[in-house]
């Protein structure tokens, strides 16, 4: 199920890169069983994960219909991989759709596009408001967290182990209903098979066993809610799931806390956390409106540099632009 | 595993040559590398949680021009670099030295675990100061005996960065440790390239190390990572201590 580089033809516009790869439009490439546009993302040399890509590719292909249509939606899952001279040089994987990016205007003045990666979640939300990023309320936050479990239970359920859940491995977006895509799904692994690379822990996302398993999944899910509902200076290293007092009831306490316990058999699965979720948040309650009632989402223009004393200004405090 | 929230900080002092030869479009470069690592920041904002940043400007004296800060602070503001003066790196070593040692005292009475800090040192000429007197400012602010615990312990690791008139040599011996798990290196602007081209390439070093140690830094891993040298950015050159230069 390999696409040779050469069939890709004229590709489009570089839409990002990474320490790993660069990821381009591909608007003249479709494929039946993917619903939507596709983007090509093309290995540094030397940074092509090995041959398991393959194993992830067929498994997407054997699931029934209407499983891959909702793996296609929560991940940027790899499609096909690609191949140059008989070596896998790189993947298709699902366009991540405008929504979960944000436009912004970064503190030199300077416009930025990217994706909104959980880490601005962790963020002091009077920070992260003033270098222009969605701030979410309250009861955003515990829809995110709830379609986050919602996608570790399909990967789960499907017998796989998402390994490096992490700051940037999932982006959110706040229209259309909170929710949650993974991103960076090449560490994935199928439950039961050897890891095909060996799968990582990021810094700050250390579980206590050594070994990377669904239940360790379950520890870093704990981490980022977490650290989703405490946003805050030092929030993305918080353990301790005293944080969390007064955000979630004594019963959302004990569940966090045996998330984030030393005993893997403890730890509430995906179907726990998203039961808890869904009532926490009122059984089917519209919860795009109740996040945009809490949680207007506000964006300032940034700093400029003002051209007269040469120090940074908030765009638009004080009549300043 | 580590469970404790407690954070360790890595210090990173940008120290400018502001003497007169900086001046034009070298000037107006070095005043953007702060804005540069402030958007890159802005963009990976928990690295907050990790990094801390200062600005040294030095001339005939030399000055704190951004106090060792979370550059994503409410309250920051960029200092802008102006020319005064020749080209003294005792005083430099010297602020360096104090600044250090208080900072890394308030960080840790803060709570704080603290990397060891990495100074980017940035000159375009020789050193006013005669070669002793650097020299011996130098090892106040680099050398450390830990058998007997004297010298200055939380002395940084030193990149020192070269443009124009900067001497090889001179710069050379700034770098900072020579050996060890991690070596120091030093950058310089490329023989085909120009002053402005190898500041900001300095920018992009700075920046590359910042988010390395975001993505890396572990418990006894002693902190700043500089890029390799096939991740060099146009306009500079990478060097070690042993290099020669013909
Ligand atoms: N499926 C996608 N659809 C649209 N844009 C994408 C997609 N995947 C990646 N991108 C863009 O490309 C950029 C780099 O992608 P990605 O983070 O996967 O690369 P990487 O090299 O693995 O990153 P890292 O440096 O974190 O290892 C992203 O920030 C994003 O802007």
């Amino acid at each position: 199920m390999a696409v040779p580089r050469v069939a890709l033809g004229t590709l489009g516009p570089l839409l990002g890169s990474g320490g790993q790869a660069k990821v381009y439009a591909v608007p003249s490439v479709r494929l039946p069983d993917v619903a939507g546009p596709l983007v090509f993302k093309h290995y540094r040399p030397g940074q092509e994960p090995p041959a398991g890509l393959h194993a992830l590719v067929l498994r997407r292909l054997r699931m029934d219909l209407p499983t891959r249509d909702r793996l296609d939606v929560r991940t940027a899952w790899p499609v096909r991989t690609v191949q140059d001279g008989g070596a896998v040089c790189g993947v298709l994987m699902p366009l991540i759709p405008d929504d979960y990016f944000h436009t912004r205007y970064l503190p030199s003045g300077a416009a930025d596009r990217s994706l909104c990666e959980f880490q601005h979640l962790f963020v002091d939300p009077e920070r992260a408001r003033r270098l222009g990023m969605p701030v979410p309320g309250r009861k955003a936050r515990l829809a995110l967290c709830r379609d986050f479990a919602g996608v570790m239970h399909l990967l789960h359920t499907n017998n796989f182990v998402i390994g490096d859940i992490n700051a940037k491995n999932a982006v959110f977006r706040l229209n259309a209903g909170p929710s949650v895509r993974l991103v960076d799904c090449d560490a994935i692994r199928i439950r039961g098979d050897a890891a095909v690379l060996a799968q990582l822990n990021a810094p700050d996302w250390d579980p206590p066993e050594r070994t990377l398993s669904q239940s360790t999944d379950l520890y870093k899910f704990g981490l980022l809610v977490l650290r989703t509902l405490c946003p805050g200076n030092g929030a993305s290293l918080y353990r301790d799931p005293d944080h969390v007092r007064g955000v979630l009831d004594g019963r959302g306490y004990r569940l966090l806390a045996d998330a984030i316990g030393a005993s893997p058999r403890r730890r509430p699965t995906a179907r726990d956390w998203g039961l808890y979720f869904t009532e926490l948040l009122g059984a089917g309650a519209p919860t795009t409106r109740a996040a945009r009632i809490s949680a207007p989402v506000v964006t300032t223009s940034g700093w400029v540099r003002d051209p007269t004393t040469r120090q940074w200004v908030q765009a638009g405090s004080d009549g300043q632009t | 595993m580590d469970t404790s929230e407690q954070g360790k900080l890595l210090p990173f002092y940008v120290v400018i040559d502001v003497s007169y030869s900086m001046s034009g479009v070298k000037l107006d470069t070095a005043n953007q590398i702060m804005p540069a690592v402030l958007d890159a920041v802005a963009k990976a904002p928990i690295l907050a949680d990790k990094v801390r940043f200062s600005v040294i400007d030095f001339s005939d004296d030399a000055r704190v021009r951004l106090p060792l800060c979370d550059i994503l602070d409410d309250g920051v503001q960029l200092p802008s670099l102006t020319l005064r003066g020749g080209t003294s790196f005792v005083s430099a070593f010297r602020l360096l030295r104090t600044e250090i040692e208080s900072n890394v005292k308030q960080l840790k009475a803060d709570g704080f675990l603290v990397h060891r800090p990495a100074v980017f040192f940035i000159s375009d000429g020789v050193p006013t100061d005669q070669d002793s007197a650097w020299q011996s400012a130098f090892a106040d602010l680099t050398t450390f005996d830990k058998v007997s615990r004297t010298g200055f312990s939380m002395y940084p690791n030193f990149v020192p960065f070269g443009v124009d008139d900067a001497d090889p040599r001179t710069l050379q011996q700034l770098i900072h440790p020579t050996g060890g798990g991690k070596p120091m290196r030093m950058f310089l602007q490329s023989k085909d390239s120009d002053a402005a081209a190898a500041i900001a390439g300095m920018a992009e070093v700075l920046i590359s190390s910042v988010l390395a140690s975001g993505e890396s830094m572990t418990r006894g891993d002693s902190g700043i990572i500089l890029p390799s040298g096939d991740d060099l950015p146009p306009g500079l050159s990478s060097y070690t201590a042993d290099d020669d230069f013909v």
